[in-house]
């Protein structure tokens, strides 16, 4: 396990890691990023990895999710990595939302610590933000899209990376996504009309 | 305001019957018309795909829909990017101290 108690400013959940390490930005995450998750995601992403099939078909979702948490897990394994560390959660959440849950708890245990946290559910999100006003207003909830524009901001990615990757995510989640990244697009202002593949956009 | 040609006509038997027989269970009735748009707009947004969602954004951001039509499809996408927006907004006047390995 990654260096415990090591607290970066962005908390990572289970999902989120899973749809950035699926993109071809993801080595540079690793490369450049800090990132903090806890071991209820960790688990999450080790029974995916036990319970999908690395032989599922090409394009399932299966595969995609297997695939996904197989890279996710590398970074925070590897124990001389000191930017991907890993919070152990007490009291430790359980059921199915048990990796959204575990981040909300360790942002209302330690609300100082984090700036944002990365969460795939929308919903989420929005529980998470409501926890930032109420404890601490310093920080904010924000889509794993928002993981790429950072390495952009601080160049370790070209704009027309940038783009072709929010095209990856929209298209391995199935355009979960796609208000969140039509959201950066807009409020930035990025324009990727000219990156995006046409394709894409249905 | 409302003309002839908003008028939205359906067959439906048993669901007339059953929508007059509330509405005279009721003190004052039940608003049929009202309970129709409602209910068609929330079948029209659960019927719709994602990727269906994701054309009419990109029609309504081309100015090819019009915004009610927009409002009554994906409403609850346009909001969705606006409370986006505000997360984004809120997320660049952070301060990226910690974020990176080389700072």
């Amino acid at each position: 396990m990654g260096a415990d108690e090591i607290r970066h400013p962005v908390l990572v959940d289970t999902d989120a890691l899973i749809s950035v390490a699926n993109t071809s930005l993801w080595p540079k995450v690793v490369g450049n990023l800090k990132l903090t998750t806890t071991n209820v995601c960790l688990h999450e992403l080790q029974r995916h990895i036990r319970e999908k099939s690395e032989y599922a078909r090409d394009g399932s979702r299966q595969k995609w999710i297997y695939d996904g948490s197989v890279k996710s897990l590398e970074p925070f394994e590897n124990n001389s990595n000191t930017a991907f560390t890993t919070i152990n959660s007490v009291p430790r959440p359980h059921g199915p939302d048990a990796g959204e849950q575990s981040l909300e708890q360790e942002l209302e245990q330690h609300p100082e610590s984090y700036t944002f946290v990365v969460l795939m559910d929308q919903r989420g999100r929005e529980s998470i933000s409501q926890t930032f006003e109420e404890r601490d207003q310093y920080g904010v909830a924000v889509a794993p899209s928002y993981l790429l524009y950072l390495l952009h901001k601080n160049g370790n990615c070209s704009k027309q990376e940038f783009c072709e990757t929010c095209g990856e995510l929209l298209e391995g989640e199935g355009w979960t996504n796609y208000s969140a990244i039509q959201a950066i697009w807009q409020e930035i202002p990025i324009d990727c009309s000219s990156y995006v593949d046409e394709n894409l956009l249905p | 305001m409302a003309t002839s040609n908003d008028k939205i006509q359906f067959r439906g038997g048993e669901e007339k019957r059953a929508s007059q027989l509330l509405s005279e269970m009721r003190l004052g009735g039940i608003n049929i018309s009202e309970l129709a748009r409602e209910g068609l707009k929330e079948k029209l947004r659960e019927v719709l795909s994602n990727e269906e969602r994701v054309e009419l954004h990109q029609q309504y951001l081309d100015g090819e829909l019009n915004e009610g039509v927009a409002k009554v499809l994906i409403g609850d996408l346009l909001e969705d990017i606006e409370r986006e927006r505000e997360a984004v907004g809120k997320a660049e006047t952070l301060s990226t101290e910690g974020v990176f390995q080389n700072k």
